[in-house]
């Protein structure tokens, strides 16, 4: 980076200083200095029809956690870093934004997958490994490493526990989702199962299960939402509720 | 999930590898009291980054005390840290970042004791 010419702040030094004392203030030092490659992003989305606030956000995330991550000893420029990982995360969003029963590995799903992870290490390492290994195996925070090991098996996974908007009676909307057929409680490999169906499901009938069950929303607004026929929509609603119960009654 | 209302404290050492903890625990308590996810992520940047602003003086063997109270509209989070000198200058990028994850914030320095408040308020969407 030589937009500064001569004046150019001694950056690499930065970053090996930030490695090496996780010092707030230089890491906002970097964060500030590569403003304009986030910046950059943001300009080239934003004509998306995004809020741009969203994507300042999300731009300016992006630019932390690389300039977290960045290690200066692989060998490749830092923009050249931040440019995948904030154009990773923004693609991630806008691909979220249609199906938005979010961040894909939560508590619970990661809980599981922790489980297989701290076999292989344990199998690989001979040893128990640390929380900071499994981080590190699964690409996320230790502190998500912690809460996944939290979320047992009594717990629901995030996303289908909590309360849907404007529901009285506060409970799970995969509850709701599947109350006719189960008692009221799914395990978590049913909801993994749910998940994934759900998932499956061509996007507009994801979208209107998305609306119905984590929206809340009526089925005439949906109808009008989705732009089809009231009819067509309860078909579709009954088909893929049938279809769900069948694949959980396996 | 019923939540009572008294308030959860934690005394940790002022250093940043203990942050962990104020972000763990203020993640736990707002998913009690039917935080989204989404929210839940904001909070735990909102704490990591004005407690790091409090830390960021403290002397070694300093102490950070939290106080995390469920409030009628939602989570509000008080911390303070004995750190002798001003109060401490916001970075930039850190007061961008605040602006973005907390509802509102305050850092601000009583004698030798620096503190900050946060509040998290909880979205109801209508359905």
């Amino acid at each position: 980076m030589s937009r500064d010419g001569l004046r150019d702040p001694p950056v690499a030094e930065w970053f090996v200083e930030y490695r090496r004392t996780g010092d707030r203030r230089l890491r906002n030092q970097l964060v500030e200095h590569h403003r304009h490659v986030a910046d950059y992003f943001v300009k080239r989305y934003a004509r998306r029809g995004v809020p741009t606030d969203d994507l300042r956000q999300l731009a300016l995330m992006a630019i932390i956690h690389a300039v977290e991550r960045f290690d200066p000893e692989m060998g490749v420029a830092f923009s050249t870093f931040a440019s995948r990982t904030i154009e990773g995360e923004l693609k991630r969003y806008f691909r979220d934004r249609t199906w938005s029963v979010r961040p894909p590995r939560r508590a619970q799903e990661l809980h599981l997958e922790l489980r297989r992870t701290d076999e292989d290490l344990t199998h690989q390492l001979g040893r128990s490994p640390t929380i900071a290994e499994l981080a590190q195996a699964l690409d996320v925070s230790e502190d998500h490493v912690l809460e996944a090991l939290e979320a047992g098996v009594a717990h629901q996974a995030t996303s289908l526990d909590q309360p849907a908007p404007g529901d009285d009676d506060g409970g799970p909307r995969s509850d709701r989702l599947l109350a006719t057929t189960e008692s009221g409680f799914l395990r978590v490999d049913q909801q993994m199962i749910v998940r994934d169906l759900i998932a499956d499901l061509p996007e507009r009938e994801r979208t209107i299960i998305y609306l119905r069950f984590f929206e809340n929303l009526t089925q005439p607004e949906i109808a009008e939402r989705v732009g089809v026929s009231q009819s067509y929509l309860s078909r579709i609603l009954r088909k893929t509720l049938l279809d769900l119960r069948e694949h959980l009654d396996e | 999930m019923s939540v009572d209302d008294s308030p959860v404290r934690l005394v940790i050492p002022a250093r940043a590898r203990y942050l962990r903890l104020a972000r763990l625990t203020a993640a736990g308590i707002a998913g009690d009291l039917g935080f989204a996810l989404e929210a839940i992520e904001d909070l735990r940047v909102a704490v990591d980054e004005v407690c790091a602003i409090l830390i960021e003086k403290a002397e070694h063997g300093a102490e950070l005390e939290l106080v995390y109270r469920s409030t009628p509209d939602g989570l509000s989070i008080e911390g303070s840290c004995a750190n002798p000198g001003a109060v401490p200058e916001v970075h930039p990028v850190a007061r961008e970042l605040l602006a973005m994850t907390a509802d509102d914030y305050s850092v601000y320095a009583d004698g030798d004791v620096v503190s900050f408040r946060l509040t998290k308020r909880l979205q109801v969407t209508t359905g």
